[in-house]
């Protein structure tokens, strides 16, 4: 649920990358971490295991200041995606304001894929959020292996579908800019027709896309990535 | 659509709390290390929360002219208000702010921030830049002395701005680091925390859910084991003495039999089995339609289970002169299935293909992976982009030259207890059952049974299991 609090100027917003086991939630936030300016970004903070699978969250926030002074900051979660993590997948799901569902495209991952759908919707309900609602977005990850559904076949079903889709290979960075625009815009457009933020903030949707989306300019030496060590 | 309501006492998570800087700071490693600073550039330093509470002052030399100046009621007054506005005065925080104080000694302030947000700032300072004068301070009243002012400013360090705003930068980043590992801690433990009570929670939960739903399946258990024993006893304990006297009536064990007679108990016999099998095929359709049907999946050759069916009813095939052909058209990969309940879906299509033969007919067995379209909304709690329009499926056909199905029954045949005309269970035999029983045991496996028929010329059932997706 947003936090809103006028007195300090602030508006945090929570989205939630969900989806199966390594489906590539972490490898999402860390293509981010890369491309995103590192003065609209905090560090990429991973909270993971010896064998780099996510133990409770990753965690980036993303932020900027509007020109009436308020504070824009939208911090991304990841969930664990094993299915023995189910408390803490509930607890980081805890007032989401979007969620980006990455599902891996690879045609024997379709059973992973239902699974932790149902087990998002079921989490969901738990935390008393509306999945007919709530902004969700799916992105389907690892476009660059082989034995994955087709282009056709996706785009095909996705007209069937409310959730946009989007496709992405985000070892490669490949559609998680995308993505993320994605989930933000749904939820910001959710969060404004709900608290009419745009006209309190004097801020308009484009102007927070383009800011919290900045790109890192390929001249800026600064270390790409500060956090716990590149997982590889 | 229907929601759960919320666990009401649920907390709000760690991972919407909003953390002050001391939350964040082991503060008495903090205090070392800004002291650290301090002594090293011999600058007094100061830090703030967001709410101006001090967490960190450590004085400096320069400190002194400051006591002196407080001495003097008027000098109070200002001090307190240089204090007041380094500490509570909007600052950038895009970067650093100067601030001279009415003796024009300099301080650098700069914000701390966490995610963005302003959580708390450094002030430091006092200090002077080089070739700095005091002025006079006629505002101090008479008793004030220049001369111990001046001499008290030479312990004020001097020093050039961007050497201060460089530290500055420096101490900012060393912050941001213990803040990050400060918020990473923070997070950690308590998340264990969260997550392990929201565990411990579910279980007690689930643990009574299931203490009662035990209680109440012993109890079913019960009189279902009672229900089955019944009518496994009282049916078939009468029927088995009934098709096993018949028996012994045909083999002459009560002497011989005329012609007439030979012929009524042979009726009787088959009358007798076709009910045995009509209560076990009910046995099995009530276990299908209550659920209780278990799948003991394994890796299995599909062509190995066809032949074994085959073998089956290859006896009968014999009596009635029906030929039976099996021809795997491509390399067919293993499935998982039940071997068992496969064999018994195939048996029993395979034994109707043979029964509503006609004589000297044949049957065929064609094996072939095809990719076959998926329907639309199988899974209607899914998202319509996680479907399928294709999938790869292992396709069963069996043809037969028989009597066929008109088109209008095709639809009917796989209810159960359904027959093409009741005269035909006469002329053919069975329960009606087996093919509800088959489709049922397909579809537990995820697959489909279909069929095409011309009536007078034979049909053609098909059955697809798939191959990547499972039960």
């Amino acid at each position: 649920m947003v936090q809103i609090n006028l007195g300090k100027r602030e508006i945090t917003m929570k989205l939630v990358y969900y989806g199966p086991a390594l489906s590539g939630k972490t490898t999402n936030l860390q293509a981010l971490h890369q491309v995103l300016d590192p003065s609209a970004r905090g560090r990429l903070m991973v909270l993971d295991t010896s064998d780099d699978r996510t133990l409770f969250f990753d965690l980036m926030p993303v932020y900027f200041r509007t020109r009436s002074g308020f504070t824009i900051k939208v911090k991304l979660f990841t969930v664990p995606g094993q299915v023995i993590h189910d408390s803490t997948r509930r607890i980081v799901l805890q007032g989401a304001d979007g969620v980006a569902f990455i599902a891996d495209s690879q045609k024997n991952m379709m059973k992973e894929n239902n699974d932790s759908w149902r087990d998002m919707t079921a989490n969901l309900k738990k935390n008393a959020l509306d999945i007919e609602h709530l902004p969700i977005v799916i992105q389907f990850n690892k476009r660059d292996l082989i034995n994955i559904r087709s282009d056709e076949e996706i785009a095909e079903v996705a007209k069937r579908g409310k959730e946009p889709v989007f496709l992405a290979s985000a070892i490669k960075g490949d559609g998680v800019l995308e993505t993320l625009e994605g989930v933000l815009r749904l939820s910001w457009r959710f969060l404004n027709k709900k608290h009419d933020l745009e006209k309190k903030l004097d801020v308009i949707e484009d102007e927070i896309i383009s800011n919290l989306l900045k790109k890192v300019s390929p001249n800026d030496s600064r270390a790409p990535y500060l956090g716990n060590g590149d997982r590889t | 659509m229907s929601h759960e309501s919320p666990d009401s006492s649920q907390e709000i998570s760690v991972l919407q709390h909003n953390f002050k800087l001391e939350d964040l700071l082991d503060l008495e490693s903090f205090r070392e290390v800004c002291a650290g600073y301090s002594d090293l550039f011999q600058l007094g330093l100061k830090i703030f929360d967001s709410s101006g509470v001090k967490l960190v002052d450590i004085k400096s030399k320069g400190r002194d002219l400051c006591a002196y100046l407080f001495s003097f009621p008027k000098g109070k007054n200002l001090c307190t208000r240089e204090v007041v506005h380094i500490r509570d005065s909007r600052i950038s925080l895009d970067g650093l702010t100067e601030h001279v104080c009415f003796t024009g000694l300099h301080y650098v302030l700069a914000p701390i921030l966490h995610e963005g947000v302003m959580i708390g700032r450094v002030v430091f300072g006092p200090f002077v830049p080089v070739g700095y004068t005091l002025p006079s301070l006629p505002q101090m009243g008479e008793n004030f002395d220049s001369q111990t002012a001046s001499s008290l400013v030479e312990r004020v360090r001097k020093t050039q701005k961007q050497v201060v705003h460089k530290l500055v930068r420096h101490l900012i980043q060393t912050i941001e680091v213990m803040l990050y590992i400060g918020y990473k801690h923070a997070l950690t433990s308590r998340m264990h925390l969260e997550a392990a009570t929201s565990s411990y929670n579910e279980l007690q939960d689930k643990n009574i859910a299931l203490e009662e739903s035990y209680r109440r399946l012993k109890e079913l258990d019960r009189l279902k084991s009672n229900f089955l024993a019944n009518v496994s006893h009282e049916l078939r304990t009468p029927l088995t003495s009934v098709i096993g006297y018949s028996e012994m009536l045909l083999e002459g064990l009560a002497g011989d039999l005329g012609e007439e007679q030979s012929g009524y108990i042979k009726t009787i016999m088959e009358k007798g089995e076709q009910l045995l099998s009509l209560i076990t095929g009910i046995l099995d359709y009530s276990k299908i339609e209550s659920g209780n049907l278990s799948l003991t999946l394994d890796w299995t050759d599909p062509i190995e289970l066809v032949k074994s069916a085959i073998s089956t009813v290859l006896p009968m095939a014999r009596k009635h002169g029906v030929r039976v052909e099996v021809e795997p058209k491509d390399e067919i990969p293993r499935i998982r299935v039940d071997a068992y309940k496969i064999k018994q879906i195939l048996t029993n299509v395979v034994g109707n293909a043979v029964k509503f033969n006609r004589k000297d007919g044949k049957v065929s067995v064609r094996l072939e992976v095809v990719s076959a379209p998926v329907e639309p909304d199988l899974h209607q709690d899914l998202p319509a982009s996680f479907q399928r329009l294709e999938e790869k499926m292992i396709m069963i056909a069996i043809n037969d030259t028989g009597v066929g199905i008109a088109p209008e029954q095709q639809d009917r045949i796989f209810d159960s207890f359904y027959q093409v005309d009741s005269s035909s269970t006469r002329e053919y035999g069975g329960t009606g059952l087996g093919l509800a029983i088959a489709k049922s045991l397909t579809l537990a496996h995820g697959g489909s049974i279909t069929v095409n028929s011309n009536l007078g010329k034979g049909s053609e059932f098909i059955i697809s299991l798939p191959v990547d997706r499972g039960p």
